[in-house]
């Protein structure tokens, strides 16, 4: 299942889907993986690596700053709300599970400017709760590149 | 890219996880292509599958199994 969650990620390609596609493409890619049941410790990390991996490609390939606008452009809130209830779920397991989660969430921050002032408070929020100083310093820059993108 | 597909179609329990991540490490590597339809036509079924699964009444390793009854 694990190698399932890896294969869907990784079939989402900036290089070639853009606007709506890439959006759909992501769209899907996360509401898929979001409706596994108890994921166990592996496929969640799968999928907190499969979207940081995912976001950085964007990233990279967003040269003319298109998927910036794929993702700020994103008013059905499709693609925020799915990544909200990934990233953002309250049992993420043991410390390395919630540092892999802290660097998705640094991943998608570092890809658009509008989707990091809208997770940020979200962020903030887990960086407090968070037990581990590991994360939690993570976390605050996340944060801190949220306010500062 | 179509071998790749194959495999990952397979029905061996034991096989498949290996096949699919072949699969995964085809997609991430060709860059030049959209295999995102290809790619969900093949895992969806099986994210179906343990959406759906209760994974009390499956025994994937027969050996162990019959092993075990051995004893």
């Amino acid at each position: 299942m694990a190698a399932a969650i890896e294969a869907t990620f990784a079939s989402v390609n900036p290089n070639v889907a853009k606007g709506d596609e890439l959006r759909r493409q992501i769209a899907t890619s996360l509401s898929e993986t979001r409706r596994l049941q108890n994921p166990n410790i592996a496929l969640q990390r799968s999928v907190y690596k499969g979207i940081a991996a995912l976001f950085e490609g964007l990233t990279k390939s967003d040269a003319d700053g298109s998927v910036a606008a794929t993702t700020a452009g994103d008013s059905s809130g499709g693609v925020v709300e799915h990544l909200k209830e990934h990233l953002f779920r309250a049992d993420a397991g043991s410390e390395a599970v919630r540092l892999l989660r802290a660097d998705a969430i640094a991943a998608v921050v570092g890809s658009c400017t509008a989707l990091a002032a809208e997770l940020r408070p979200a962020i903030l929020s887990l960086a407090k709760e968070d037990p581990s100083t590991l994360v939690r310093a993570r976390l605050s820059g996340a944060a801190a590149g949220a306010s500062t993108s | 890219m179509q071998i790749a597909v194959r495999e990952a179609k397979r029905q061996n329990a034991a096989y498949r996880p290996h096949a699919v991540k072949a699969l995964a490490q085809v997609a991430d590597a060709r860059r030049d292509i959209d295999m995102h339809e290809t790619v969900m036509g093949v895992v969806k079924p099986l994210l179906d599958e343990d959406v759906d699964s209760d994974p009390m009444d499956v025994d994937k390793d027969g050996s162990k199994a019959s092993g075990a009854a051995d004893t």
